[in-house]
């Protein structure tokens, strides 16, 4: 285990998987609770838009991923809160265009992109020091406003119609909370790809759900499970020379079957 | 019909408040004034638009027309005076499995005076107290709230309606999912109230129940039916425009109680 930690690669990847793990988690114990997993999976598929139109117009892919997928976000919150579109089906319009407009502009680009497909999978392997950096100031951006309003997005989570007349501004809060999502996503991808992120966001909360039922409990809860995934996960592939991202998503729903198997026994 | 000249003066102004949602027209033309420390119930079958006018006095909805007034001020004006309203949503608006105890749900509505990046403080812990020791959940407000019986999470969701000392409560059918004690003993905590001054305005279609505490009562069904003390309002005329059905009344036990006429 120490031998795999020798390499530099190793030691970025290690930091940027419990970095990711931990970010997470604690968003994903929002994501789970406020019932927004779809639109979770919606906006990891945006960012392939993003990343796509970065690469074409030659802007930083994570950025134009960001700044693209922010947009996506607010406009399916804008939907559902403003016009008779719901939640769900704004989630499923912006799904699928978003990854059309993708395979369009790869279509635009001159040559064959490799490195699209590392956002598309994930590469942990290949976090660069500068990817470290940018991992490392969304994790403390996205985990410093939380701590400022994380207990009024609790609330508004849990009711938004009661934090509103209590004197919050429920919707500004959620669009606060679809923020910091999506920045969660954007950042995440490099670690596990487009396609899988939504299962590091989604199942070490949903896993820690079934052993807790105080939400701070399973958020602490949901930070072991993911980080101890990311952290077999990478191993794992390290030894059998598999896909990591996929490795810890696969490490992570183990641990989801476990952890459910545990409920049902304490019941 | 329009409601007007309560005994004192008016903590809720409406007047020709019209709401339409996804093209239906849920309230139409309703003017109301509730006094100050009126107990107030808002009757009406299920669909009249209770919920909704509940709504738009705690500034949830905004009206398609008409104007709001709360606490003689704009809804918009309000501001920090929204905190003065205690709001209690119909039981089937809260996820009973969401992870938080009793005693968390009723601080929450303490976050807005808490601010950002603060914790709780003593008198945070002591105003919680008080409210759960008056809605007599104290016993169980430590349980998750997926752990605590309907009757329990409603005298819960009471306790968050008046931990920030409410100068009106808005209850939308709180008593639905309790058994006949634990509904005594909810009202009996309103009558208190309503004694010590707090206006209170209560969604409800059980008029046999509701009579009994109630000063006055409106009755709705889109439009404002009819409205005034429950005795001299509740006739076979007003039911029949309410709830659209041939319903007579008698009296049983100092209450009134309707019954749908049988087809001849």
């Amino acid at each position: 285990m120490i031998d795999a930690f020798q390499f530099a690669f190793m030691q970025r990847a290690l930091i940027a998987g419990v970095l990711i793990g931990v970010l997470c988690a604690v968003v994903g114990t929002y994501v789970v609770h406020k019932g927004l997993s779809f639109m979770g999976a919606g906006i990891a598929h945006a960012s392939f838009g993003g990343v796509a139109l970065g690469v074409w117009l030659g802007v930083q892919p994570v950025l134009a991923a960001m700044v693209f997928c922010l947009l996506v976000a607010w406009s399916i919150a804008w939907l559902s809160l403003r016009t008779q579109v719901r939640e769900d089906t704004a989630i499923g319009i912006f799904f699928a265009s978003t990854m059309a407009l993708g395979i369009l502009v790869i279509g635009l680009i001159q040559g064959y992109r490799q490195d699209l497909f590392g956002y598309l999978f994930g590469s942990i392997l290949s976090v660069s020091p500068a990817d470290l950096w940018i991992i490392a100031a969304c994790t403390a951006l996205v985990l410093g406003l939380l701590w400022l309003f994380g207990k009024e997005l609790l609330f508004v989570i849990f009711d938004a119609e009661a934090a509103s007349v209590s004197g919050l501004p429920a919707t500004r809060l959620y669009f606060l909370l679809i923020t910091l999502v999506t920045v969660t996503i954007v950042v995440s991808i490099k670690v596990v790809g487009i396609v899988l992120v939504s299962a590091l966001l989604i199942t070490p909360a949903a896993a820690a759900s079934q052993l807790s039922d105080r939400f701070g409990r399973i958020m602490l809860a949901a930070a072991a499970i993911s980080v101890a995934s990311t952290l077999a996960g990478l191993l794992l592939s390290y030894w059998w020379d598999t896909a990591s991202g996929a490795t810890i998503v696969m490490v992570v729903t183990l641990l989801f079957v476990v952890a459910s198997g545990l409920a049902r026994m304490r019941r | 019909m329009e409601a007007r000249t309560p005994a004192v003066a008016p903590t809720v102004e409406l007047d020709s408040v019209t709401v339409t949602y996804q093209g239906v027209t849920v309230l139409e033309n309703v003017s109301l004034d509730v006094g100050q420390g009126e107990f107030l119930a808002v009757l009406g079958p299920n669909g009249s638009g209770k919920t909704t006018l509940l709504k738009v006095i705690a500034g949830l909805i905004a009206p398609e027309a008409g104007t709001v007034r709360v606490f003689g001020m704009a809804l918009a004006a309000l501001g920090k005076g929204r905190q003065r309203i205690g709001y209690l949503p119909q039981s089937s608006a809260h996820n009973p499995r969401f992870p938080v105890s009793g005693w968390q749900a009723v601080m929450m509505a303490r976050y807005a005076a808490i601010g950002p990046g603060r914790f709780p403080r003593r008198a945070d812990r002591e105003a919680v107290r008080a409210a759960l020791a008056r809605t007599e959940a104290l016993d169980f407000a430590g349980k998750p709230i997926g752990k605590l019986s309907g009757g329990q999470r409603q005298r819960v969701y009471l306790a968050r309606a008046l931990v920030n000392a409410p100068s009106m409560l808005l209850l939308d059918e709180p008593t639905t999912a309790m058994d006949t004690d634990t509904e005594e003993q909810f009202y009996r905590t309103l009558q208190e109230m309503h004694r010590a001054g707090t206006t209170i305005l209560i969604a409800s279609h059980d008029i046999a129940v509701i009579s009994k505490y109630v000063d006055r009562v409106a009755c709705l069904n889109r439009r404002l039916v009819a409205h005034g003390r429950p005795d001299s309002v509740m006739s076979e005329e007003v039911l029949q425009e309410m709830y659209g059905c041939d319903s007579m009344l008698f009296g049983h036990g100092g209450r009134p109680h309707m019954v749908v006429k049988p087809h001849p």
